[in-house]
């Protein structure tokens, strides 16, 4: 087979495969979120639609398809329809450099499982993930309605101010690994520790940016909905409307990924070294999927608990968090790996 | 296929395409297969939980948003100055360490700047913890915007403050 070919139908194979991953377990993370949520209150949720609610997203997206799509007569026609299109769209193009698993082996090539290998690798991810804020204000500005625009102007400050704190928390890894490449964050944790635990400062700031950039509570006061109605995007209805949700679950999708990746070890499985994952061929790539998978899912569970265990910050709150507390910690974070990293005798 | 640097992006590029057609199929069939309702005046106006609204819908905004905003980018591109450092940090050593020392004491003295100036103040004035209620960002002498809401409530509490 041409090498060229084989390349592009890998890519192409990859592309389909992951980005309906991400999609498909957004949509079950809100049924998830809905059935999880019902379980936390004493009550059923969705249980009706396919075994236990399992088809409750399908029945949802035709749903959606068949409303009436509602454009109000004051709002800015392009930005408007535009909007949704753009938080859709930053959110699946931030799959690409998230390493899925170990390399798997099609026909005596080794196929990474990952869609582009970009030696910038998170750098990509940042500066795709904050294209994410521009769908947020323009929803709220194209609406041209009280609410939304409070919600957007809110959404963008909280979500610029939570950048900075998740820019500087990941620092501490670049100092350790020495490179910005998601294959090579994996690797430097499969020979060592977990950076969860060799840098738990770092780790517990990019949980919290997680949550404030994905505006899950107790971070959302973007849509704080006993104020702002339902934030940015009160005046969307139909599908318009539900792609503002795949954009938040896929975004929040990729956020466990990262987490996953970067500090939890991604594919790594406790115990099991490198070589001994390769030995195991295709299989290990399989365990190595599944294991990545288990700590994603973890995660996502993980959003919904805190979503019924913490109330909501004011905004104040939540902008001295990220600004007076956050930043410090970050750079904190960063002269004390500094030291820590640094061999003994340097000094 | 030829060599170039550029061709990490290629599955870049065709993702892109991807993602793009994913968000033109979503409007497009919704627009295909949605009702088409029938025109009336609620419909064309604003959310206003029921309420007619009065005003213009765009009203004026806190400058606190435009503040953020600006010391984000200020803020953002010394962590992009940390990223080369912290990838080449063994090599450089102690030096390396002592600069970007040098570097992060200069960027948190501006940090510390703003603090003290109330940037990052956004309760109503009373609520601050900050206690430097006189030097806050908004509270400058000019004429204050005109509109009524919350916000702009905020902005004369805070004039009677100064």
């Amino acid at each position: 087979m041409n090498e060229t070919v084989f390349y592009f139908a890998t890519t192409l194979g990859k592309i389909v495969v992951f980005t309906h991953l991400a999609l498909i377990l957004a949509a079950l993370m809100v049924l998830g979120e809905r059935r999880i949520s019902a379980v936390m209150q004493s009550r059923l949720g969705p249980n009706r639609v396919g075994y236990g609610g399992l088809l409750q997203p399908i029945a949802d997206a035709l749903k959606f398809f068949f409303k009436e799509d509602v454009v109000p007569g004051q709002v800015e026609k392009v930005l408007y329809i535009l909007a949704p299109a753009i938080t859709v769209i930053p959110a699946l193009l931030t799959i690409a450099v998230i390493p899925f698993g170990p390399a798997l082996t099609i026909f005596g090539t080794e196929v990474p499982l990952v869609i582009a290998d970009l030696d910038i690798g998170i750098l990509f991810v940042f500066a795709i993930a904050s294209l994410g804020v521009y769908g947020v204000v323009l929803a709220g500005w194209a609406s041209n309605s009280r609410y939304p625009l409070l919600g957007g102007v809110r959404s963008s400050a909280q979500m610029i101010s939570y950048e900075l704190v998740l820019g500087l928390s990941v620092i501490g890894i670049f100092m350790s690994t020495g490179s910005l490449r998601l294959l090579d964050v994996v690797a430097a944790q499969q020979d060592g520790v977990w950076f969860a635990f060799s840098q738990p400062l770092g780790f517990l700031l990019f949980v919290i940016c997680a949550f404030a950039e994905t505006n899950r509570l107790p971070f959302d006061t973007p849509e704080a909905e006993t104020e702002l109605v339902a934030g940015y995007h009160t005046e969307y209805s139909s599908m318009k409307f539900a792609m503002f949700f795949m954009g938040e679950y896929t975004a929040m999708f990729v956020f466990a990924a990262l987490i996953s990746t970067l500090f939890l070890g991604g594919w790594d499985i406790p115990f099991v070294t490198a070589e001994q994952l390769a030995a195991w061929g295709n299989w290990g790539s399989l365990l190595g999927f599944v294991s990545f998978f288990t700590k994603c899912l973890c995660f996502m569970f993980f959003y919904i608990w805190v979503r019924w265990t913490i109330p909501r910050f004011r905004f104040d709150q939540t902008m001295a968090l990220g600004w007076k507390v956050g930043i410090p910690a970050g750079v904190a974070n960063i002269v004390a790996t500094a030291f820590i990293l640094l061999p003994p005798g340097t000094l | 296929m030829p060599e170039s640097a550029l061709n990490d992006y290629i599955p870049i590029l065709l993702l892109t395409g991807f993602a793009v057609s994913f968000a033109a199929f979503n409007l497009v069939v919704s627009w295909l297969l949605g009702k088409k309702g029938t025109s009336n005046p609620d419909k064309e106006t604003a959310f206003e939980c029921g309420m007619v609204p009065l005003t213009p819908e765009r009203r004026r905004f806190s400058v606190k948003f435009s503040t953020v905003a600006m010391l984000f980018i200020i803020f953002d591109i010394e962590i992009v100055f940390l990223i080369p450092w912290a990838l080449k940090f063994r090599e450089l050593g102690m030096f390396g360490v002592i600069e970007i020392l040098v570097f992060i004491a200069v960027l948190m003295v501006g940090w510390w700047y703003c603090v003290a100036k109330g940037a990052f103040d956004w309760s109503p004035a009373g609520r601050s913890r900050s206690g430097n209620q006189a030097v806050r960002f908004t509270s400058g002498t000019g004429t204050q915007p005109s509109g009524g809401g919350a916000l702009s409530e905020r902005a004369v509490a805070d004039r009677v403050e100064s």
